[in-house]
């Protein structure tokens, strides 16, 4: 089943006279349980197609459809299903309101919810790992990885089919990004989350995502399965995104490629298992943890 | 629980406890000042009138024999009063009408209702205060009213500037994509975010109404006679400033105090009101997390290739720490750090945020904070002891993380890069600027006799980075401080910088990265340091370092990088990754 579907979405930013096509004809769809990697660089337009599937910039054309059913800004009714998707931002330091402890930002989202559906916010805070103290602090006294678990606490209070996350690890140090990842990884997997994973590191997005798409001057450049496209890249500019990423376990090319050792063979890291104790593992095909 | 938290940091601020005592000072006579003093101030006495400050009458006394210094007592609860109230109407006003416009979506609408404000603002408010209290007819009640709505839009005007930059903020996105009201994202993610200027802009304003309404009440369209408020006192003062000088002195003073303890007691509170002032309830966290079990104290040290004793050494680092007097005793961001760069090598540090590697850098370039001391047993660049040099200038070239924060953006790229090189080099501006296109050719900018002309908003980030670098070149110093040099760079931006350091270590460069990204410091480095807690935890070769780290914290690390050749899907535990 389709959680979310972008059709021909084209956005137009008008400043005075000029026109800057932002994004133009761009399809998506994303399963249920699924993750979509939309890698670009700056300017590609990936952050604006986010955004207007959130319903932040409106479309110049084009429709998004949540679970079936079109968004259409106008309509109030629509506002439980534009719920259906939430976002998490970029910058840990923008996107909590510096003003309100972690509590009273989880409590107002919570809030949103009937009654009966409605998440307690110590539920909320055991979701992403953190640590129950930390519900009386204020986001300055968060680090970034921590900013970043309230924001997707924030988001999942409204009970989201899909989460469309925009750079979240952009602005972490790598331990924070891989913690944070592996929580998103869980927390979909427990609660059938779609997602739509914005970032320009491919090597991340290889990954996290099932399938990619890649942008270029806000146009869909090449599509397809996360380790395909990886591994054999057919457009010229994403095999030049594919190129450019570093490699530092084949070192610095002071050696050659045979004597590179590799993650998967007789690396001493190999043997690490990657997944941490910060996420609690459950039973596969699991569903939201019901309300008290 | 909130509440207790502002008092606290309220009282903790000396400045903030002054300003209340003072404006208490001027409440208290506010109250006090008609009750006790009423009579002094009305009685007329005609043998009296017209006298010079005496023991009987402090401050003189006016045409009609009353006493100035009593007038000016009585005076403070009328002239605050209608000071008070103008200024809360056009705090009413100003902010319904900024937050209005700022909730505004549609741009045309918008642009519209924000160049009306311009307009509006055009014209002085005395002279609208003057044009409503016209209307309005004269008397202390239209006067404040008058006022008010003449600085409404001052109000109007800030809140709707700090309100748009707060809309733009990601929590409001998220409020507004969780569905919240509008009302609810305007009074509780917008609103308290302003709130610190607007604390500020209402108490100094009240000092500004004080004056607008004396101004009224000196052109009698103001508080009419009988009653009384400072700026009438000062009118009539004035006539005789030549006579009895200290008539006019009372109700100035009294204007000028006024003002000055409320904009100070409006800083106090809007301090206060801050809840990253209130942190100091929590102790700092002074010591690093634990890395994981033991040997995390223990330098890894991973042999080296041979080292020769006379080879160049463009940087020598002995026992550098430096630390940071705090509250709570002295926090040491960086514990007895030792290392040194040869000539045409890469030296990585790598860490993540607090590990006290950007303020190892920093501490190297001579630009470490103020309240930081440094100390080291040895600093030495190129053979030449640094450590008495308050300035590095044409020994470090550094280059930071965000080009466009680092190039000054009101300067042209020619300016800023030929600067240095007049200012310690002695050079003219013509061989200066040759110099600079030259470095800007080394590079790899294209059309380096264009860019020179243009100003940094006109560069891409990765062209901004390259002039960044080429500032370094132009003063052909032996060392390159780099300072996350990649990480705002788009991915094939980033390789291009890589390359362009690759090359300038060919031609002999020292070169220290700082960064977080293991994949940058893998592609580049030929040593590499790795930095917990202020301290060397790990070092050696790079390939030694990446590939059998020996430190827990090293290993922690590697494993949270993404390695994108990895195919056995277990980066993130995912087991079935094209399911």
């Amino acid at each position: 089943m389709t959680a979310l579907e972008v059709r021909d979405l084209s956005v137009v930013y008008r400043t005075g006279r000029a026109e800057m096509h932002a994004v133009s004809g761009v399809n998506l769809s994303i399963g249920a349980g699924r993750t979509v990697g939309l890698v670009g660089e700056s300017g590609s337009g990936k952050s604006t197609v986010a955004k207007a599937i959130v319903g932040l910039v409106r479309p110049t054309e084009g429709t998004v459809l949540v679970d079936g059913h079109q968004i259409d800004r106008s309509r109030e009714r629509l506002r439980l299903l534009r719920r259906r998707v939430q976002m998490i931002f970029q910058d840990p330091n923008s996107s909590l309101n510096p003003r309100l402890t972690v509590r009273s930002t989880l409590a107002e989202a919570a809030a949103l919810l009937p009654r009966q559906q409605r998440f307690e916010v110590d539920e909320l805070i055991d979701l992403v790992s953190l640590p129950p103290h930390l519900s009386e602090r204020f986001p300055h006294e968060l680090s970034g990885g921590q900013k970043q678990r309230v924001a997707i606490a924030r988001a999942l209070a409204v009970r989201p089919a899909v989460l469309v996350a925009d750079e979240i690890t952009a602005s972490l140090d790598v331990s924070a990004q891989a913690s944070v990842l592996r929580l998103l990884a869980d927390l979909q997997h427990r609660l059938q989350l779609s997602c739509l994973f914005i970032t320009h590191d491919l090597a991340v997005v290889k990954h996290v995502a099932h399938d990619i798409v890649v942008m270029r001057f806000g146009e869909v450049v090449e599509r397809g399965q996360a380790l395909d496209i990886v591994a054999e890249p057919s457009h010229e500019y994403t095999k030049a995104l594919i190129a450019a990423v570093p490699r530092p376990f084949k070192a610095t090319g002071h050696e050659p490629a045979s004597r590179r050792p590799s993650m998967s063979e007789g690396h001493p890291l190999g043997r690490l298992a990657p997944r941490d104790a910060v996420v609690s593992p459950t039973a596969p095909g699991g569903s939201w943890p019901s309300p008290k | 629980m909130l509440s207790s938290l502002y008092v606290r940091a309220f009282f903790k601020d000396r400045a903030g406890v002054l300003a209340l005592l003072g404006v208490l000072v001027v409440v208290l006579l506010a109250i006090l000042g008609p009750i006790f003093a009423q009579d002094a101030a009305t009685r007329i006495d005609a043998s009296a009138a017209g006298g010079g400050s005496s023991a009987a009458h402090w401050l003189g006394t006016d045409d009609l024999g009353r006493d100035v210094l009593a007038r000016t007592i009585v005076a403070t609860r009328l002239s605050l009063l209608l000071a008070i109230s103008a200024t809360l109407i056009a705090g009413v006003v100003g902010v319904a009408w900024g937050l209005t416009l700022a909730s505004v979506q549609h741009p045309r609408m918008r642009a519209v209702g924000s160049n009306i404000l311009n307009v509006v603002l055009a014209f002085p408010p005395i002279i609208v205060a003057i044009f409503i209290a016209v209307i309005l007819g004269v008397g202390g009640r239209s006067a404040a009213i008058a006022v008010g709505v003449a600085v409404a839009p001052r109000f109007a005007r800030v809140v709707y500037t700090l309100a748009s930059s707060v809309s733009a903020r990601e929590y409001v996105h998220a409020a507004r994509v969780l569905g919240l009201s509008r009302r609810r994202v305007l009074l509780r993610h917008i609103l308290p975010n302003v709130a610190d200027t607007l604390w500020i802009a209402t108490f100094l304003e009240i000092s500004g109404a004080l004056l607008f309404i004396s101004a009224l009440s000196f052109l009698g369209l103001g508080v009419q006679p009988l009653a009384f408020d400072w700026g009438s006192l000062l009118t009539s003062g004035l006539d005789n400033m030549y006579t009895t000088p200290a008539a006019v002195l009372g109700p100035a003073v009294m204007i000028v105090v006024t003002g000055l303890v409320f904009g100070f007691l409006g800083e106090a509170v809007a301090r206060a009101g801050n809840p990253q002032r209130w942190a100091v309830t929590r102790p700092k966290r002074l010591s690093p997390r634990s890395a994981g079990g033991a040997g995390s104290e223990v330098l890894h040290e991973h042999r080296l290739a041979e080292t020769s004793a006379n080879e160049e050494m463009v940087l020598r680092v002995e026992n550098l720490s430096v630390t940071i007097p705090t509250e709570d005793g002295e926090f040491c961001p960086v514990n007895q750090v030792s290392f040194e760069v040869r000539k045409g090598e890469v030296l990585g540090i790598v860490g993540e945020s607090g590990s006290g590697k950007s303020l190892t850098a920093m501490s190297i370039a001579g630009i470490a904070p103020a309240q930081a001391q440094v100390v080291a047993d040895r600093l030495e660049i190129a053979g030449e002891d640094q450590l008495d040099k308050p300035r590095r200038a044409g020994q470090v070239a550094m280059v930071f993380q965000d080009p466009m924060n680092s190039l000054n953006p009101a300067l042209r790229i020619t300016t800023q890069m030929t600067e240095s090189l007049r200012a310690h080099r002695g050079l003219t501006a013509a061989a200066a600027s040759l110099k600079a296109l030259n470095a800007l050719r080394d590079v790899h900018l294209t059309n380096p006799e264009t860019r020179m002309r243009q100003y940094p908003h006109e560069l891409s980030g990765g062209m901004r980075q390259r002039v960044s670098v080429a500032m370094g070149l132009v003063m052909s110093t032996p060392l390159l401080l780099a300072d996350e040099p990649t990480t705002a760079l788009d991915v094939t931006t980033q390789a291009q910088v890589i390359s362009l350091l690759r090359d300038l270590r060919a031609e002999g460069m020292g070169i220290v990265i700082v960064s977080h990204d293991m994949g940058v410091i893998g592609e580049i480095c030929d040593r590499v340091l790795v930095m917990y807690g202020g301290r060397i935890v790990e070092r050696g070769l790079v390939e030694k370092v990446l590939t059998s780290p020996q430190h827990p914290y090293t290993q922690t690390l590697i494993d949270a990088v993404p390695d994108i050749d990895d195919d056995s899907g277990r980066w993130l535990g995912k087991t079935e990754a094209t399911s």
